[in-house]
């Protein structure tokens, strides 16, 4: 953090108190009276929402710091590789084929299957990252049309099935423990690897020896993408936008770095995530309000509000 | 010899009239919704039923009659090959029938927000083919048993109705099984939200304090018995969950399921 500036460390510092103040409020606001009935909702509920939140959140926003600075585009988003719609593809199956409860562990796995098939696909014959960006695109229209067909044959559960498609953190109800230590994993895995994504903004041909090196960096760069998506998948559904918008805001805010990048990432999403979800329970308690919805209405005025006022920076290369 | 030309061309005309106007008399439905099929067999005009939803099973008769699709999904060619006058409906329907306006088949889309509105559909239905005297005795008939099935509900619970439990998705004050639980003499505890089916958290699940949960048959109950371990928990069956959510002739067995709980 030496070299953050005096600005940044306090942006730094609102973020992390911005986090613990929506971690304190989805936890204690609006609690009961009744000693059970407290119990039942904190550790049922609150605390395995917050958890998924921050898990969600997190590698959302890290997957889509991978991409785009992999794919040097300020556009490429977590389900890049197809995952969104294996992980929907996933999800449907497991609710209207087999009438699975455990539909987010289909999700998890639909959306590594896709990831995989994709990154092989696109590394047939020569690896390229706009071979992966395409065929990522086509195979989520391919699945997509799949979902719907899915949806449309059985139309008894199409309201519940649009619902959980938009995600949220109420709707899966999985193990927690599971969920804490592949998150933890992953992170202290992507933490190893954050030094080499610098060297990978660079111009390959300066960078690299041989263009070799560089795609191998970059695919695994992907697979830990792929992994945090699936994790995201796993904790609160299909997601969209978060893992567009908290790079490109951390990036805005933080500079290129990838190592400060990182946390602020985490940060980032976490924070979007706990206050997205604390107005979509809150807003119109007790209706609940689909969290995809909130993300959005909540994070897009900050985030376009910033974009005017700091970014000059998009004007050369991302 | 011309007389009795004239005759016999009067006869023929006359009697390919009648048969026109009893063809024109006897309009011909196909109904999309479950709900629809049952009221008309209950008004015994099935015979002029020419199709239905795939969904569409009960009575068993049903089971036979042309498929035209489902509520979501329907068979345009088909339906305009069976050419019925009128095509009833439930209001949700609504937006992809409007194009057979222009064939000359009505769509005939029914609201069913509490029971007096399906006793309305079903006087509709009545009047529309001529047996209004068998509408008026179904709605007699089924008044008299929900007043029956209330009068014998000495108990008066709070009860909790779940559609779907991830999420979690109950019932509003515009859905017709929120008059099914009031009828029955019970309380239905989401009573006081304003829409149908409203996704609802389930921290205010837990604080309504309900005594009995119903679960329809899609709803998995692992997680609400985890949430209400004191609860009593019941899962409908295909059979009941059938009853309870459709807004048809069958309406007083909904209130007497609830009011039996």
């Amino acid at each position: 953090m030496g070299n953050l500036k005096k600005g940044q460390v306090l942006i730094f510092l609102i973020l992390i108190s911005v986090f613990i103040l929506s971690v304190c409020l989805s936890l204690f606001f609006r609690l009961p009276n009744n000693v059970d009935d407290i119990k039942i909702i904190l550790m049922l509920i609150r605390l395995p929402a917050i958890l998924k939140a921050i898990v969600a959140g997190a590698s959302l926003a890290v997957a889509g710091m991978f991409l785009q600075t992999i794919s040097k585009n300020p556009l490429a988003d977590p389900y890049l590789v197809g995952l969104s719609s294996g992980a929907g593809l996933g999800i449907s199956l497991s609710i209207l084929l087999f009438n699975s409860v455990n539909y987010s562990l289909f999700g998890f796995f639909g959306a590594l299957i896709s990831a995989v098939l994709v990154i092989a696909l696109s590394g047939f014959s020569k690896f390229s990252i706009t071979k992966l960006i395409l065929i990522g695109l086509s195979f989520n229209l391919f699945v997509s049309s799949l979902i719907a067909c899915l949806i449309l044959i059985n139309p008894t559960k199409s309201y519940a099935m649009t619902l959980i498609l938009t995600g949220g953190f109420n709707s899966a109800d999985i193990s927690n423990r599971l969920l804490l230590l592949l998150f933890v994993i992953v992170m202290i895995i992507c933490a190893l690897f954050i030094p080499k994504l610098n060297v990978l903004r660079l111009d390959t041909g300066l960078a690299f020896k041989t263009g070799k090196e560089a795609d191998r960096i970059s695919i695994i760069f992907i697979i830990l993408a792929s992994l945090l998506t699936s994790l995201s998948v796993f904790s609160a559904g299909i997601l969209g936008f978060v893992g567009i918008i908290c790079p490109v805001f951390s990036r805005l805010l933080f500079g290129a770095d990838c190592r400060v990048l990182f946390f602020a990432n985490i940060l980032c999403g976490s924070t979007l995530l706990l206050v997205s979800n604390f107005l979509s329970n809150n807003l119109l308690f007790p209706v609940q309000i689909p969290l995809g919805v909130v993300v959005s209405i909540v994070g897009v005025p900050f985030f376009v509000y910033f974009l005017l006022k700091k970014g000059g920076i998009f004007k050369g290369n991302f | 010899m011309m007389m009795i030309k004239f005759l016999y061309r009067l006869l023929i005309s006359g009697l390919f009239c009648l048969i026109l106007q009893n063809g024109v008399l006897a309009e011909t439905y196909v109904s999309i919704s479950p709900a629809m099929t049952e009221i008309v067999y209950a008004l015994n005009i099935e015979d002029r039923l020419l199709g239905v939803s795939t969904r569409c099973k009960y009575p068993d008769d049903a089971k036979n009659k042309e498929k035209v699709g489902d509520n979501f999904f329907i068979n345009t060619e088909k339906i305009l090959k069976i050419k019925p006058d009128y095509i009833l409906a439930l209001d949700s329907s609504e937006f992809m029938l409007n194009k057979f306006k222009r064939f000359k088949i009505k769509p005939l889309c029914f609201k069913y927000p509490d029971i007096e509105s399906i006793y309305e559909n079903i006087l509709a239905i009545g009047k529309l083919s001529g047996r209004e005297k068998r509408a008026e005795e179904i709605v007699q008939f089924s008044k008299r048993r929900i007043e029956l099935a209330r009068k014998q509900n000495k108990n008066p619970k709070n009860i909790l109705y779940l559609a779907d439990t991830m999420p979690m998705i109950s019932i509003g004050k515009g859905s017709f099984i929120n008059d099914i639980i009031e009828k029955s003499g019970h309380k239905s505890v989401t009573s006081e939200l304003k829409t149908s089916y409203p996704v609802i958290m389930e921290e205010y699940a837990v604080l309504k304090n309900p005594d009995i949960i119903i679960l329809s048959i899609f709803a998995d109950d692992k997680r609400i018995r985890r949430l209400f371990p004191d609860t009593k928990i019941i899962r409908t069956t295909s059979a009941e969950s059938d009853i309870i959510n459709r807004p048809g002739p069958r309406i007083y067995k909904a209130v007497e399921f609830f009011a039996k709980l």
